[in-house]
């Protein structure tokens, strides 16, 4: 049983880097969106 | 350690033909080479005594693998301090032989694991002889002074679990007998050799294919739109297209004969899951669907700030929020 050990914690590893990275980039593209609307809409520099 | 088995708990025995393994801790098993002349040594079982008040007459015999044993069958075991002759013909109406079993001729064919027996037949050991690979004790009758009543095995006599598991090993579904002589199984080929086949689960991969397909679809035809807000009705049309082929894959389950098995979650029965499972499953589920719902929402939010970059609300909202 202690061969498959590495399979599952790799699973969970990988599960959780991509929900992690998933909800970082989400966050990430976000605050790009939220920079470049200030810059480019609001402050007029269109 | 290496073992048939990696757990087990201490005192746990197992063996191959080569080798015995003691569990000494939880988990840790401890292996003894087996010598197989003294495991079983064939010079020492054979049990003819043709003398004395109960004579019998065996023969012990090897043809291959297997150990024929020949006897003229003493039905009954003899009863210390009596005084029958064991004729064949008269029946022994002063034992308890509630079945009226006669004398009758045996001939027994065990798979053997030893040598092979190249000695006379010699006087019988009474008692417990020695063991065949098939997992029979062999014990001869026994003459003392307690009374063997005929509802109970000879003493030594019972199912040998550990050689069972050892000699069948896995069987085709994966399992084996365990210590507790319950069938168990015990690593992920159970799941490779029984879920892989056909025969034993159907997993209609092809509309997971088609919704794959569609996937591919979306987010080509998002890349080629120039138009957006046109491009975007398109692409919405296609979802809800595409979304038709969920419940199509849900429910094939259930609309074609398939071998997958049923739902195991159902809103309006009984959840056929144990609790220790379906807590947890019901918490995920939970968990995944708040976690999909925030980054979807999040991707919307940037959408829609993205189309509606010109609107006044974006502007204040950007104030408020940027």
């Amino acid at each position: 049983m202690g061969g498959y050990a590495v399979y599952v914690w790799s699973a969970v590893g990988l599960t959780a880097v991509v929900l992690i990275g998933n909800a970082w980039w989400a966050q990430y593209k976000l605050k790009q969106t939220k920079r470049w609307l200030t810059d480019w809409v609001v402050r007029g520099k269109r | 350690m290496h073992s048939p088995y990696s757990r087990g708990l201490a005192g746990h025995v197992n063996f191959t033909d080569d080798h015995l393994y003691i569990c000494t801790d939880t988990n840790f098993w401890k292996r003894i080479d087996l010598d197989k002349s003294k495991w079983f040594a064939p010079e020492s079982i054979a049990i003819s005594l043709n003398s004395g008040n109960y004579p019998s007459i065996t023969e012990i015999y090897f043809s291959g693998l297997n150990a024929i044993v020949n006897t003229d069958g003493d039905p009954f075991p003899a009863k210390s301090s009596t005084n029958l002759q064991n004729d064949g013909v008269t029946p022994r109406l002063d034992f308890f032989n509630a079945y009226q079993i006669t004398d009758k001729d045996q001939s027994f064919s065990f798979r053997y694991r030893g040598g092979k027996n190249s000695a006379s037949p010699e006087s019988a050991v009474s008692g417990f002889n020695g063991m065949f690979a098939n997992g029979v004790f062999f014990a001869s009758p026994r003459a003392g002074t307690e009374s063997v009543g005929i509802y109970t095995p000879p003493t030594g006599f019972h199912y040998n679990r550990s050689h069972f598991a050892t000699h069948f090993k896995m069987d085709d579904c994966g399992g084996y007998v365990n210590f507790d002589r319950a069938y168990s199984y015990y690593n992920g080929n159970f799941l490779t050799r029984c879920w892989d086949d056909p025969l034993v689960y159907n997993n209609n991969p092809y509309y997971k294919l088609i919704l794959l397909f569609l996937y591919l679809g979306v987010i080509g035809l998002a890349g080629a739109v120039q138009n957006r807000p046109q491009g975007s009705k398109i692409l919405a049309i296609l979802v809800l297209v595409g979304f038709l082929d969920i419940p199509i894959i849900h429910y094939s389950v259930n609309w074609w004969q398939t071998l997958h098995q049923g739902a195991s979650l159902q809103l309006l029965a009984k959840p056929t899951i144990s609790g220790s499972m379906l807590w947890p499953l019901l918490v995920m589920i939970v968990g995944l669907m708040s976690y999909c719902a925030a980054v979807i929402l999040r991707r919307a939010q940037i959408q829609v700030l993205h189309q509606e970059q010109r609107c006044n609300w974006v502007k204040q909202w950007v104030q408020h929020h940027g």
